[in-house]
């Protein structure tokens, strides 16, 4: 029995990230609040960057939409000031012109592949510092939201 | 210098570390412990979200997705704590690497159990439970008690390290600025002393002279003039002269007594404050003075006779006398050595008033020479010089200088041409004597037919090439006729350079004039001078006659002189014949002309031509010129 459950276990270790229920996506305006699951991120045009950060070795490619093109999914109403929120309730916010005039994207894939929870996915939110070498800040990096569980305008 | 480059190296390496030290703790210490807070207040709060979930699972209440999100996301912060880039500084302090690595191997450690649980119920938390609680309390240590608190400590004793560096500082640089300031005022008095002290003898020198506002009327003033220095530097060179000088001074400073002052003036130039010295005149001090300090410096080639000249100002009544009048009075008697060729003068009354009438008389000299009316005048007289052979046969005149002021009464003529020669106005004394001889001679010449000679004393500033032009336009233009021209000069004149001399003498020669020698005998010459300059005759001074008639002794002497210019084809003129038995002794001698108060005195140019006017004078003459008188026979 204890080998059988240990099988599973394994099994299950193996596939996790995907055999429990995937964080979602949500974004918030001041009327509405869109959920977003990895494959309607996935469905949005793509942007590729290739970047180096402070949170990892080298140069890694991340991909995913932009941020503008998530924040399309629910619409600017008015709203000035955006909050980004970790899955551990970590939270930042900013202008919403300053944070999307940073070309920052929402990326679901690191290096082509999906990321789990344990990789700091499935989404984080992504600057490309390689490119646009003054967003290699301390000011900027604190808006490179990793776990990213929610985006509220207000 | 040296002292200062250390200092300011000291204090800018000082500064730089501490500035250094400073940052690192500002840039590395404050970073480290906000990343470090930062990042461990996150695993505590994910731990504890893990911890809560646990616990609602163990008690039935759970969500199984919640509490693995949980798990994963804690399992994410200590990958990134162990792996990313930006968490370097926090996993590096201390043991937080070994740490941190037990603690996420316990981590995946738990997740079988973890699985096993959430597939097979209530009954497996426990074990959960029990891989869990250590975690967390080891979590919670990490957390609270070793990472942020040894970072503030260290931290706080860093920034006190901090305090205590600029508190160092600021003392090195208080001690360093203290240092240099005691440093420049040892220096600035240093270098004062140093510049008050003569280099060579180490006696306090002209600086320190400056310094001095007054000095005690009881003392002497003295001023000490090495005569030999220019001629030692130029022989030795300056290193000779400052041998000398230090030996000079040494044997100064032995004549010092205690409450004395020797100061170094220049290289040849010594001051002396005396004290008065008991039981001995000054005349005395003076010249112990002189007897120490007057020696023979010997040198590898050659022996040198040192000496020196002082001037000397004596004690005055008044306490303090004016220091600076003072000083030029030791000065004026200094000067007054020098004329007087002494060794050393004491200042007087006598030297102060004759100082001022030097001045007086200079004055007066300057105003006459420009034909401006004042209280001095010049004027000539002529002492005729008569035949040995016959008395009454005038062979010519020497022109004398006079010289009378309004208040000082007649002045000696040798004062006179010496001021003149002294302050420049020998050449002007000289050009005026000329043109009055020619000015006064001119009615024995041109109507008289006199063809007597006329001597003139030549002052030693007339002694140049001018002197023939001046003869020509002054003396012969003026209707002197050349022949009758007869220059004297003196040894002391001549004795400037045999050469030059002659070639002056027979340039004027060529014109038809002729030379005497004066004073023979009484300069500081020898018998090298006549045989050296070629003059036409010899003037005896009147020292060789006086006594002839009483001494045979000085008689053969004067006998000697007047033979030795017969051989050398000079005419002797003897000077100062006063009596009959001179008279007839030097006639008896050879002597072919004479001059003297018993011929002639000296007299005015009026009485000289109506001596020559008189029937019982007779002269040598120009026939044509003199209808007067018929020749005799």
């Amino acid at each position: 029995m204890k080998v059988l459950l240990s099988i599973v276990g394994l099994f299950l270790s193996l596939v996790s990230g995907y055999g429990f229920a995937a964080p979602k996506l949500e974004v918030t305006n001041r009327h509405e609040t869109v959920v977003l699951e990895w494959a309607d991120l996935e469905a949005l045009p793509q942007t590729t960057i290739q970047t180096t950060s402070p949170y990892f070795e080298g140069s890694v490619e991340f991909s995913g939409p932009t941020l503008q093109a998530v924040i399309d999914q629910v619409g600017l109403s008015g709203e000035s000031e955006m909050t980004l929120i970790a899955l551990n309730d970590y939270r930042v916010s900013g202008s919403v012109n300053e944070l999307l005039s940073l070309d920052a994207i929402v990326a679901t894939r690191r290096n082509g592949k999906a990321m789990s929870v344990r990789q700091r996915g499935p989404f984080w939110l992504m600057l490309p510092m390689s490119d646009r070498p003054e967003l290699d800040h301390e000011d900027y990096h604190r808006f490179m939201v990793w776990q990213l569980q929610r985006i509220k305008l207000q | 210098m040296l002292f200062l480059f250390l200092v300011v190296v000291v204090l800018l390496g000082t500064s730089v570390y501490t500035y250094i030290q400073d940052r690192k703790l500002q840039s590395v210490s404050l970073d480290a412990l906000r990343m470090a807070s930062w990042n461990l207040v996150q695993l505590g709060n994910e731990a504890g979200d893990l911890d809560l979930q646990i616990g609602l699972m163990s008690k039935g209440a759970g969500d199984p997705d919640e509490l693995m999100l949980r798990y994963d996301i804690l399992w994410s912060r200590y990958d990134y704590l162990l792996n990313s880039k930006e968490s370097a500084p926090t996993r590096q302090h201390g043991d937080n690497k070994a740490q941190l690595d037990t603690l996420f191997a316990d981590l995946k450690a738990l997740e079988p159990a973890i699985l096993a649980a959430v597939n097979s119920g209530l009954s497996q938390w426990d074990a959960v439970m029990r891989g869990w609680e250590p975690q967390k309390t080891q979590i919670r240590n990490l957390v609270t008690d070793n990472f942020v608190g040894d970072e503030t400590s260290r931290l706080m004793s860093n920034v006190q390290a901090s305090r205590n560096r600029l508190a160092n500082l600021r003392l090195l640089t208080l001690i360093s600025l203290m240092a240099v300031f005691v440093y420049f005022v040892l220096a600035l008095f240093f270098v004062r002393r140093q510049s008050r002290t003569d280099p060579v003898t180490g006696l306090p020198n002209n600086n320190y002279l400056r310094t001095v506002r007054q000095v005690s009327g009881e003392k002497t003033i003295i001023i000490c003039e090495i005569r030999q220095l220019q001629l030692v530097r130029s022989d030795f060179g300056d290193h000779g002269a400052n041998e000398l000088s230090s030996l000079y001074a040494s044997k100064l400073l032995k004549e010092l007594m205690p409450g004395d002052e020797l100061i170094h003036i220049s290289q040849s130039e010594f001051l002396m404050f005396l004290q008065p010295r008991a039981e001995q005149t000054l005349e005395q001090t003076a010249s112990q003075l002189v007897e120490a300090t007057t020696f023979d410096w010997h040198q590898p080639n050659s022996v040198l006779h040192i000496s020196a000249v002082f001037g000397i100002d004596p004690p005055c009544q008044e306490v303090s006398g004016d220091w600076s009048t003072r000083y030029q009075q030791a000065h004026r008697a200094l000067a007054q050595a020098h004329i007087e060729d002494q060794a050393f003068y004491i200042n007087g009354e006598d030297l102060r008033r004759r100082i001022a009438e030097d001045a007086q008389i200079h004055a007066g000299l300057i105003k006459f020479l420009n034909r401006e009316p004042g209280s001095l005048s010049l004027h000539l007289v002529y002492q005729p010089i008569v035949s040995a052979v016959d008395q009454n046969f005038i062979t010519g005149a020497e022109v004398l200088l006079r010289c009378r002021h309004d208040d000082l009464g007649f002045i000696p003529p040798n004062r006179v041409v010496n001021l003149c020669e002294r302050l420049g106005l020998g050449l002007s004394l000289g050009r005026w004597l000329f043109r009055e001889v020619a000015r006064e001679t001119r009615y024995i010449y041109q109507h008289l037919g006199f063809r007597g000679h006329i001597s003139i004393n030549l002052n030693p500033a007339m002694l140049t090439h001018k002197l023939a032009d001046d003869v020509k336009e002054l003396l012969i233009d003026g209707g002197i006729p050349p022949s009758t021209i007869c220059m004297e000069i003196t040894e002391d004149n001549a004795a400037l350079e045999f050469g030059s001399i002659n070639q002056l003498i027979e340039r004027l020669k060529a014109m038809g004039i002729t030379f005497a020698l004066d004073d023979f005998g009484t300069g500081h010459s020898s018998l090298e001078y006549l045989r050296e300059l070629k003059v036409d005759r010899l003037k005896i001074d009147r020292c060789f006659v006086d006594g002839i008639e009483t001494s045979d002794d000085k008689a053969r002497f004067l006998g000697s002189i007047i033979a030795m210019a017969d051989q050398a084809y000079m005419k002797s003129v003897i000077e100062g014949v006063e009596n009959q038995e001179q008279w007839l002794l030097v006639r008896e001698m050879g002597g072919s002309l004479i001059q003297g108060y018993f011929a002639h005195k000296p007299m005015p140019m009026d009485d000289y031509t109506s001596l020559l006017l008189d029937l019982g004078t007779d002269y040598p003459r120009d026939i044509r010129l003199s209808p007067q008188r018929a020749p005799v026979d």
